[in-house]
């Protein structure tokens, strides 16, 4: 059985009278250790991708089931607590709250502090659990954030553009990062717009006409 | 991580605006409390300023001539006591004293008898009492300058037109009529002065309170004369457009000033509120799309709110309060002491200061938590 499924799933809005799809009618099934890459241009829909499957976005048409719950049958609060229990977030704009150091944000998430030292020291940002988000590079707010996807042990981990603001080195710790996450027993979906390659399970493109698969590089 | 915690963090970080919000709840709370106090200091002291001013409407009966009137201090003639009922059915003068007043020889001296009775209102309205004579029956209170010269003590007995009475009181020297004044229960000195059912004058307070009147004497005597066919009505106008000059004074500058400062403060808390929320709406965001329960999220805001608000309202308190009894005493010549705390008034401040600063995040915090968590992070992004 496949962790989370999203079945026909579309995304349309009105803009004005005008249709606007976000999110042209595509299915994903994402397997136990499976670190999935979704590649597209800008605008293409991958963020709302992405907010659909971890259950932040209702679409306007298909299904996401997580496990055996059916993400789209949950009210907003049902939604929410199997989010804080089996989904992990990086957002692309990190979103840290500015009054908590490192370690409390990453805590936010839940976990065990212990559990966060350890992501964060994994991480490259040992040095830096007390500092606050306004005392950190891009870089260690991003690697931050996604010690806060990881911290309470998800069963899936959705990254929007978690290597954007990366060097090299820190681009690399977070992709090592993911890959013990997948080997650990989790799965991943993460989107890109950069075609670097990845040692990953899958990668897949996503178009007007919806998502298609690429080889794995 | 608790509520608390991370409101108490949110403050530590954003500490100005925090510092802006808890001094508009201040300014507010200091404003109301500054016009409260002075509005109910103030009705005091109106009250201590008309007793100490007296009377400003004499009502006297339909025959007297005005010009034996102030030369001899009274009236000759009399009234039928009835008039005091007829006076039930018009606004203009309240606060009715009703007496009468005769000059009469005693023990080689002229003294100026006066009957008098305490304050009626009119439809019995209970009123504190502030003007007129409670004197028992069977009992005189006499003025400084009678007493010396008839060598009279408090406690004595003394008769009077044939009548003993029981002097209950000798009154310290004033300077004016009353230290040749007899007082009496107007019930004995009609019975004395063979005046059963009569009276000679009526004092009362004219209530052109609040509005402007051209001419107020036109406009008592338009509302007295087809109650007291016949009355003359004399206005003392100093009195009456003093006490009428002091209330109004207090009366618009509570009118307008109040609502005034209350309405920018409560803006100013309002708008502040709804920026904080604003500002903070990618918070709101990622705390909802970490899963964490709406609750929780508006538990953030409120408990802000509250927290603020109890601050704000302490020191409002304390604001309020000084400025009443500082600034009180030069705006409306109140005594400083007059100015007056109590629990409930402290207590009711810090419950509704931070009730008014939660209901004025409520709405945008409200909007914020039940959206989508990608919508509001869209927005705030």
């Amino acid at each position: 059985m496949s962790v989370l499924e999203l079945h026909q799933g579309e995304m349309r809005y009105d803009l004005r009278g005008q249709q606007i799809i976000a999110l042209a009618q595509s299915s994903l099934c994402v397997e136990q250790e499976e670190f999935i890459v979704v590649r597209g241009v800008s605008g293409a829909g991958k963020t709302t991708l992405l907010s659909i499957l971890g259950g932040m976005l209702r679409p306007t048409q298909g299904t996401v089931r997580l496990g055996d719950v059916e993400l789209t049958g949950l009210n907003p609060a049902g939604r929410a607590r199997v989010r804080q229990t089996s989904i992990g977030f990086v957002f692309q704009g990190m979103h840290l709250l500015p009054y908590l150091d490192l370690l409390e944000n990453t805590r936010l998430a839940g976990g065990t502090e212990q559990h966060a030292r350890l992501l964060l020291g994994q991480l490259g940002l040992g040095s830096r659990l007390h500092h606050r988000p306004a005392q950190l590079s891009a870089g260690e707010r991003q690697r931050g954030a996604v010690a806060r996807a990881l911290v309470h042990g998800p069963e899936i981990v959705l990254a929007d553009e978690p290597t954007g603001n990366l060097d090299p080195e820190s681009a690399r710790l977070v992709q090592s990062a993911f890959e013990s996450f997948c080997t650990g027993g989790g799965c991943l979906v993460m989107a890109t717009h950069s075609q670097q390659s990845l040692p990953v399970s899958r990668i897949l493109h996503l178009g007007p006409d919806g998502l298609h698969p690429i080889d794995a590089q | 991580m608790s509520t608390c915690s991370l409101v108490w963090r949110e403050l530590l970080l954003r500490k100005w605006s925090a510092l802006l919000a808890v001094s508009a709840l201040g300014a507010t709370v200091a404003a109301a409390l500054f016009f409260f106090l002075l509005a109910r200091s103030n009705e005091g002291e109106t009250r201590i300023l008309q007793r100490d001013m007296g009377l400003n409407l004499l009502i006297l009966p339909p025959d007297t001539s005005l010009d034996a009137y102030w030369a001899k201090g009274l009236s000759t003639g009399s009234m039928p006591v009835e008039f005091l009922t007829k006076l039930e059915d018009q606004v203009v003068a309240n606060r009715l004293v009703p007496m009468i007043k005769r000059r009469r020889t005693w023990q080689g001296r002229e003294v100026l008898l006066t009957g008098i009775s305490g304050e009626i209102f009119k439809q019995g309205k209970a009123m504190k009492p502030v003007f007129g004579r409670v004197i028992k029956p069977g009992t005189l209170v006499l003025g400084s300058e009678i007493a010396g010269m008839l060598k009279l003590e408090a406690g004595q007995s003394a008769e009077l037109l044939g009548q003993v009475f029981l002097i209950a009181q000798v009154l310290q020297p004033v300077g004016d009529e009353q230290d040749v004044q007899v007082f009496l229960d107007l019930a004995d000195a009609q019975t004395l002065l063979d005046l059963e059912g009569r009276i000679t004058e009526i004092e009362a307070l004219e209530c052109h309170c609040s509005e402007e009147v051209s001419d107020p004497l036109v406009a008592l005597r338009a509302e007295l004369e087809p109650l007291l066919p016949g009355a003359v009505i004399i206005r003392r106008d100093a009195l009456a457009d003093a006490r009428r000059d002091q209330r109004q004074l207090a009366e618009r500058f509570l009118q307008s000033g109040f609502p005034v400062i209350a309405l920018f403060c409560a803006l100013l808390v309002g708008v502040l509120s709804m920026l904080n929320v604003r500002d903070r709406r990618a918070e709101i965001g990622v705390l909802r799309a970490l899963g964490k329960p709406s609750v929780q999220v508006a538990g953030l805001f409120l408990g802000r709110a509250v927290f603020l608000g109890l601050i704000g309202g302490a020191l409002g308190i304390i604001g309020g309060g000084f400025l009443a009894s500082d600034l009180g005493t030069l705006l409306f010549h109140t005594r400083a002491g007059a100015v007056a705390f109590d629990l409930d008034l402290v207590l009711t401040a810090l419950f509704i200061t931070p009730l008014f600063a939660a209901l004025a995040s409520l709405v945008p915090m409200a909007l914020a938590v039940v959206q989508d968590p990608v919508r509001v992070l869209g927005e705030a992004s």
